[in-house]
């Protein structure tokens, strides 16, 4: 005799074997659901939040349809604030997210540079960032010699982006030498001085703010300024002696801050 | 074969005329670049690389109304795409400006989109004032670099209001812009 008990028991043991597949797959997505849904809705007290609004709106729907009943004449416009009291929950906080990043972060259009690289590649030419040339004659001359060197360095023509702005601001330092050569005044000479410090070019600050000292030894920026490039050209020492010397002349707080920073070392 | 020449001619030009453009560019010669594109722009408007570098060219050499044709052509790809919509939003802001500067138009209830351009930053601050802090010029502060800030005025020339944005290091004047 077959003993079927034991032929029955075996049966339900392959039988819940055989969905535990299913049933792993079932718990796994019900938890990527979860875990998805946790992580887009941010925090639970907001879903709570509209859960309760809505379940508040529901139950005044409820209240207003009881009403709809008796008071017909306020039919039209309860229905039509009754009809979508979830929608509008949602709507609200979405104007109200949208309001808040519009004022927190302001939308900053940025334009799309890539076409330069095309006309980059397809035009034989490329640009070198070291010289601007003045005049047209000159001007052919580097596009020849820039030919030479991009037939050589074709994979730095990526770089031509980065160049641009660091132009600009020389460009801007130039238009301003021009106008101090023509009026000699400190103001534009400290102000070339203080770009070529902030471009990393600290020998033609140092000459500008030696410059603006020789023409006015009383602005305190200048003397930082020549001071600070002494340093980064490593001629520390020097640069010490220079600010001693404007300390005892000025008493300038500044110029005591920048010399401790120096001596400590924290201005390298 | 006389074709290929023809052909080979055509795109030699074509090269050369986007190159010296690309060079004025390149050396900050803004106008002259805008103006070759202007010159050629009807020949090669269906460039979009060509039409982007023409309107960066004029924009950058403050003849912002000369936007307004690449805003219309920048269309096929998402990069002029996104190059239309940077100048529209200067263009808008340029003549919203205007008109508020000139007739007194409030626009401090506007929220455009910015640019990192100079219009669009002297415009940002000025839909902050109110309309009761009306003055005959404005001057703003830099977020980023307290040292920049930015002279807002009005100025008239041959019966015609102009606006002028200076901008200012420190105390000195390092560009000006003006627009009508």
């Amino acid at each position: 005799m077959l003993n079927i008990h034991e032929l029955e028991k075996r049966w339900l043991q392959y039988k819940i074997k055989s969905y535990i597949p299913y049933l792993v797959l079932a718990l796994t997505l019900i938890f990527i659901l979860t875990s998805v849904i946790f992580f887009m809705n941010g925090s639970k007290e907001d879903n709570n939040e509209v859960k309760n609004n809505s379940v508040k709106k529901t139950k005044q729907t409820s209240l207003e349809k009881q009403e709809e009943k008796t008071k017909p004449v306020k039919n039209a416009v309860q229905t039509a604030i009754a009809n979508k009291p979830i929608y509008q929950t949602n709507e609200d906080k979405k104007e109200q997210t949208t309001k808040i990043s519009s004022t927190q972060n302001h939308l900053i259009l940025k334009p799309s540079m890539e076409f330069m690289k095309n006309i980059h590649t397809s035009t034989p030419d490329s640009y070198h960032p070291t010289s601007i040339p003045t005049k047209k004659k000159t001007e052919k001359k580097v596009v020849k010699k820039r030919k030479e060197v991009s037939k050589q360095k074709a994979p730095q023509e990526e770089k031509v982006q980065i160049t641009i702005k660091r132009r600009e601001s020389e460009n801007d330092i130039k238009e301003v030498i021009k106008r101090f050569q023509k009026n000699n005044n400190p103001a534009l000479s400290l102000f070339a001085a203080k770009k070529y410090y902030e471009l990393g070019n600290y020998k033609q600050a140092y000459n500008y703010a030696l410059v603006t000292n020789k023409i006015n030894n009383d602005i305190e920026d200048s003397w930082l300024i020549f001071a600070k490039s002494l340093v980064k050209l490593g001629k520390k020492e020097q640069a010490l002696k220079t600010l001693r010397e404007y300390i005892k002349y000025s008493h300038s707080s500044n110029a005591q801050v920048l010399l401790d920073e120096i001596q400590r070392g924290k201005f390298r | 074969m006389r074709y290929l020449l023809l052909l080979f001619l055509v795109t030699n030009i074509y090269a050369n005329i986007k190159e010296d453009m690309f060079t004025l560019y390149q050396n900050k010669k803004f106008k002259e670049a805008c103006r070759v594109g202007f010159k050629h722009f009807s020949t090669y408007k269906k460039d979009e690389s060509f039409v982007s570098l023409y309107g960066f060219s004029c924009l950058y050499a403050d003849y912002i109304d000369r936007l307004a044709i690449p805003i219309t052509t920048l269309k096929y790809s998402k990069e002029a795409r996104a190059n239309a919509a940077y100048f529209s939003v200067i263009l808008m802001q340029k003549k919203l400006l205007y008109h508020a500067l000139i007739d007194n138009y409030d626009i401090s209830l506007l929220k455009l989109p910015s640019t990192d351009y100079v219009l669009s930053k002297v415009f940002d601050f000025y839909t902050k004032v109110q309309k009761q802090e009306k003055r005959h010029y404005y001057i703003f502060k830099d977020k980023t670099d307290p040292k920049l800030s930015y002279k807002l005025y009005l100025v008239k020339e041959n019966y015609t209001a102009k606006i002028v944005i200076e901008e200012f290091y420190d105390t000195i004047m390092i560009k000006r812009h003006i627009y009508w």
